[in-house]
C-alpha cells in the first residue's frame, strides 16, 4: 500500500506540491502523469524518503516514511528515470550488494533469475561503463525487483528499452500487482498508462487536477466522454 | 571557430560565478568564501605590501630552483609517460561529447577547444606562482609571462605523453610504430636519466654527500641531454633580470610551439590508429564467425578486462551497511590498487637496498629501506584521507539512490567511513610492519622496542584514520554542493576556500579533537605515574586511544542525524 495525505513540498516561496492526496492498494497499478515541473519527480522524491515533505505524511506498507523509514523502505523500491549505477561495480556484484542491504537469502538464485529475466546474464561481470544506456536502466529494474518489494514507484521505467525489452516489462509490472504489489507508474507514455493502470493521477502545477479511473474522470467532465487519456490530459492540464 | 569557444568558456565561467554567488546566501558557503578571501589576502596581499627578501635570498631560491626543479619537472614527466593520465588529460564532460563531438568541427579544433579552455587554470596557476616567487630577481610580469610558457608546456606535454601512453596500451603494436619517434626519445632520456641516479645513489656514502652529489649529478651530459626540454622552460623564470631573460623566454616559447605541433601530430595519429584497429577487431569478428579462428592474432584490446576480485566475499544475510562498506572497498580496490601502490614502494625500496648493498654498505641498506617505510606510512596518515575519496567525498552524488536503501544515517555515515578507513589503514600497516622490521634488522630498535611499537600501531592507526577520514566526512556533508556533481563543481573564492578549510580544517579539527581524549589519559596516567613511572604511560595511552575513539563514534552519530537532516535539492546535490 502506498498512501499520502495532504503532501506538500515548499522550496522557498514555491510550491512544488501542495496537498497531495491518494493512496494505491495492494494489486493495483496506478499511473501519474503532468505536464514537465507539475511536480511528479518531487511527489515521488517525497514518497520514496529522498526529500522531506513539508507538510503532510506518506506510509509505505502501513509505515511512516518519516518516522519509521526502515520498514518503510525495507518494503518499497524506487526505479529512478536516470538509472545510477556504482561504477566500480559489475551487474552481478550490484545484485549482491542490494541482496545484503535488503537481506535477501536466495539472492544467488533470484539475481540469476533476474539477469535471465532482463537479458543480462551474459553481462553479469560487466562494469556500468560497458553497458547499453537500457542495459543499465534493466539493470537498475533488476536491483529495485531484487528483494520483491510490496510497493513499486517507478519514474519513465521504459526509458532506453527496446521493444522486447518493453514488452517484458510491461508483463513484469503486471506480474508483481497480480502478485500483491502496489505499483506507481509515473510516465509521459500515455499509452503505456492507459494500457497498465488501473487509475491515473493528474498533477499540474504542483496541485492533483483529477484522480480515478477515467470513467471517473471523464464524468466530471463530459465534453470529454469517449476520448482517450492523451485527449483527457491534454484537456485538464489545458494544452489541447 | 575560436568566437564560438570563447562564448561557450566565458558563459559557462559567468554562469558557475553566478550560481556560486547565489550559494553564498548561506552562511556555511559565506564563511568558506571568507576563509578563501583571508587566505588570499595573506598570498596577495604580502605581495604588495609585504617586503621583498633580500637579493642574496632571491639568488639562493633561484640556484636552489635551477639545481631542484628541472629534476622533479622531469620525473612528472616521466610518470605521464608510464601511467598516462589521458582520461583527465582530455576528458569530454557529457554536453561536450553530445553536443561539440557530432557538431561539423574537426578533431584539431576540438583540441584547440580542450587547451583554450584550461587557460583560466594556467592563468591562476601563473599569477600564483608570481606572487610565491616573488623573492626572484624579475619584476612580476617577466615572472607571471614566464610562468605561463612553463605550466602551458606542461599541460600540452602531459597530454601528448598520456595520449601516446594511451596508444601503446590500447593498441598495442600499431600504437608504438606510430609513435615511435617521441618514444624513442622518451626510452633514451629515461634510461640516461636512471642510469645517472642510480649511479648517483651508488656514490652516497652519507647523508652529508647527497647535496654535492645532487649538484653533480645535474651537470653530467646525460642528464643536461634528459632533462633539456624542462630546463628551457624553467630557464626565463630563473633570470637574473630582464635582459637576461628575453633569449630563454624566447626558447622556451618555442618550445610551447612545438608541443603545441607536436600535440596536434600525436592525437591525429592516435585517432588514426584507432580507427585502423577498429577495421581489423571487425575484420577479425568477421572471420570468427566464418569459423576462421586459425592464424588470427588477439592482442591486448581482444583479452577481457580484468577486474580485481573483491578482497571478502559477502554474505546476503547480516548487517545491511555492511554493504556500503564493501562496496566502497571494491571501489577502492579497482580505483586506486592500494596494494599494487604499496607493492611499487616495496620493489623501489628493494631498489635502493640492493644497490647500496652491492655498492658495499652493509650496515646502512636496512636502516634506510625501514625508515623510508616508516616514514611512507606516517605520511599516509595525512596524505591517505585525503587522497582516498570513497566515501561520502564521492557517494553524495548518490544521494537519491542512498536514501532509498533501508538504512539508518548514522550506519550509513559509519559504513561510508570505515570503508575509507580501511583502504587507508591497510597499507600503512604494511609498511609501518615492514619498516618496523627492517629497523629492528639494522639494529635501531630493539626487539621488544619494535614489538611495543607494532602493537601501539595497530591500536593507535586505526583510531586516527577514523578521525582523519571523519572529519573530511564532516566537510563533505556541511558543504555539500562542493561534491562533484554531475554538471557543476565549485571555483573560484569558494573553492580556494574549500581547499584551505579541507585541509587545514581537518588538521585543526584533529588537533582540538585530541585535547578531551589527553586530559583524560593525563587524569588516569597522573596518579600511577608515581607508583609505576614511565610505564603510566601505557595505560594513560590506551585511555587517549578509547576516549579519541568514543569521541569520534559520537561525532560520526552526529553526522547521522545531520546526514538525515539533509535535503538534497536545497543542498544542491539534486536539481
Amino acid at each position: 500500500m502506498i498512501e499520502a495525505t495532504k503532501l506538500t513540498r515548499y522550496y522557498g516561496d514555491f510550491v512544488a506540491a501542495r496537498d497531495i492526496t491518494f493512496h494505491v492498494a495492494p494489486g493495483e497499478v496506478v499511473g501519474l502523469v503532468g505536464p514537465n515541473g507539475a511536480g511528479k519527480t518531487t511527489t515521488l522524491r517525497s514518497l520514496v524518503g529522498i526529500i522531506k515533505p513539508t507538510r503532510g505524511t506518506v506510509r509505505i506498507a502501513g509505515y511512516d516514511v518519516q518516522t519509521d523509514p526502515i520498514p518503510a523502505k525495507k518494503a518499497l523500491a524506487f526505479i529512478p528515470d536516470e538509472p545510477h549505477l556504482f561504477p566500480h561495480l559489475t551487474a552481478r556484484e550490484h545484485l549482491n550488494f542490494i541482496g545484503r542491504l535488503y537481506n535477501v537469502a536466495d539472492v544467488q538464485e533470484k539475481g540469476d533469475a533476474l539477469l535471465a529475466e532482463m537479458d543480462l546474464s551474459d553481462r553479469r561481470d560487466s562494469l556500468p561503463d560497458e553497458l547499453s544506456r537500457g542495459m543499465k536502466q534493466k539493470l537498475a529494474i533488476a536491483c529495485g525487483l531484487l528483494h520483491d518489494p510490496s510497493a513499486l514507484l517507478l519514474d519513465e521505467p521504459l526509458t532506453g528499452l527496446d521493444p522486447g525489452a518493453i514488452r517484458r516489462m510491461k508483463k513484469t509490472i503486471t506480474q508483481r500487482a497480480e502478485n500483491g504489489a502496489a505499483v506507481l507508474l509515473s510516465s509521459h507514455l500515455l499509452g503505456l498508462v492507459e494500457e497498465l493502470c488501473s487509475r491515473v493521477l493528474v498533477i499540474q502545477n504542483g496541485e492533483m487536477v483529477a484522480q480515478g479511473t477515467m470513467t471517473e474522470i471523464v464524468s466530471s467532465r463530459p465534453e470529454l466522454a469517449g476520448r482517450g487519456l492523451e485527449d483527457v490530459f491534454l484537456a485538464l492540464t489545458g494544452q489541447s | 571557430m575560436t568566437r564560438l569557444f570563447l562564448y561557450l568558456i566565458g558563459r559557462s565561467a559567468r554562469n558557475a560565478a553566478v550560481r556560486q554567488l547565489k550559494r553564498l546566501r548561506n552562511p556555511r558557503y559565506a564563511l568558506a568564501a571568507i576563509v578563501g578571501a583571508v587566505y588570499f589576502f595573506f598570498v596577495f596581499g604580502g605581495f604588495r605590501i609585504g617586503e621583498a627578501p633580500p637579493p642574496e635570498v632571491g639568488r639562493g631560491m633561484a640556484d636552489t630552483a635551477r639545481g631542484v626543479a628541472p629534476l622533479l619537472v622531469g620525473l612528472l614527466a616521466a610518470w605521464w609517460w608510464l601511467w598516462g593520465g589521458y582520461k583527465t588529460g582530455l576528458a569530454l564532460l557529457p554536453a561536450e561529447r553530445d553536443l561539440l563531438v557530432p557538431a561539423p568541427i574537426t578533431r584539431r579544433q576540438l583540441l584547440q577547444y580542450k587547451i583554450m579552455q584550461t587557460q583560466p587554470q594556467i592563468v591562476i596557476s601563473a599569477l600564483f606562482t608570481s606572487f610565491f616567487t616573488r623573492g626572484l630577481p624579475l619584476t612580476w610580469p617577466l615572472r607571471f609571462l614566464s610562468g605561463w610558457v612553463l605550466f602551458a608546456t606542461l599541460h600540452q606535454h602531459q597530454i601528448a605523453a598520456s595520449l601516446v601512453h594511451a596508444a601503446a596500451e590500447e593498441q598495442g603494436r600499431q600504437g608504438v610504430r606510430r609513435h615511435i619517434i617521441p618514444l624513442a626519445f622518451f626510452v633514451a632520456a629515461f634510461t640516461a636519466l636512471a642510469a645517472s641516479v642510480i649511479r648517483a645513489v651508488m656514490d652516497i656514502r652519507d647523508t652529508g654527500q647527497v647535496t654535492e652529489r645532487l649538484r653533480v649529478l645535474m651537470d653530467e651530459p646525460a642528464v643536461l641531454f634528459a632533462l633539456a626540454p624542462f630546463r628551457a622552460v624553467l630557464a626565463p623564470t630563473l633570470a637574473s633580470n630582464a635582459v637576461e631573460w628575453m633569449q630563454p623566454f624566447a626558447i622556451a616559447v618555442l618550445v610551447l610551439v612545438g608541443h603545441y605541433l607536436w600535440l596536434q601530430r600525436t592525437d591525429a595519429a592516435f585517432e588514426e590508429a584507432a580507427a585502423e584497429l577498429g577495421a581489423k577487431h571487425a575484420d577479425r569478428l568477421s572471420a570468427l564467425r566464418k569459423g576462421g579462428v586459425s592464424g588470427m592474432r588477439f592482442t591486448k584490446i581482444d583479452r577481457a578486462k580484468k577486474l580485481a576480485t573483491p578482497w571478502f566475499r559477502m554474505d546476503p544475510a547480516g548487517f545491511p551497511a555492511f554493504a556500503v562498506f564493501w562496496k566502497n572497498v571494491v571501489y577502492g580496490q579497482r580505483a586506486v590498487h592500494p596494494l599494487r601502490l604499496v607493492m611499487v614502494v616495496f620493489v623501489l625500496v628493494a631498489g635502493v637496498g640492493a644497490i647500496m648493498t652491492f655498492s658495499g654498505d652493509e650496515d646502512g641498506p636496512a636502516l634506510v629501506m625501514g625508515s623510508v617505510c616508516v616514514g611512507l606510512a606516517a605520511v599516509y596518515t595525512i596524505a591517505g584521507p585525503l587522497a582516498m575519496r570513497h566515501d561520502l567525498r564521492t557517494d553524495l552524488r548518490n544521494m537519491d539512490l542512498l536514501r532509498t536503501y533501508p538504512i539508518t544515517g548514522r550506519d550509513l555515515v559509519a559504513a561510508e567511513i570505515a570503508g575509507t578507513v580501511f583502504l587507508v589503514t591497510l597499507p600503512q600497516l604494511l609498511l609501518g610492519a615492514v619498516g618496523i622490521v627492517l629497523l629492528g634488522i639494522s639494529d635501531a630498535l630493539l626487539g621488544w622496542q619494535a614489538g611495543l611499537i607494532v602493537v601501539a600501531t595497530v591500536i593507535v592507526l586505526p583510531v586516527v584514520n577514523t578521525v582523519m577520514v571523519t572529519v573530511q566526512n564532516a566537510i563533505a556533508l556541511l558543504f555539500p554542493a562542493w561534491t562533484p556533481s554531475r554538471d557543476a563543481q565549485p571555483g573560484g573564492m569558494e573553492s580556494m576556500g574549500q581547499g584551505v578549510i579541507t585541509i587545514i580544517g581537518t588538521l585543526i579539527v584533529f588537533a582540538v579533537s585530541l585535547i578531551p581524549p589527553l586530559l583524560v589519559g593525563s587524569a588516569v596516567a597522573g596518579p600511577l605515574y608515581l607508583k609505576f613511572g614511565a610505564w603510566s604511560a601505557v595505560p594513560g595511552s590506551l585511555v587517549v586511544v578509547a576516549a579519541l575513539a568514543g569521541q569520534t563514534w559520537l561525532f560520526i552519530m552526529w553526522l547521522g542525524r545531520l546526514y538525515d537532516t539533509t535535503d538534497p535539492v536545497e543542498a544542491g546535490l539534486l536539481t
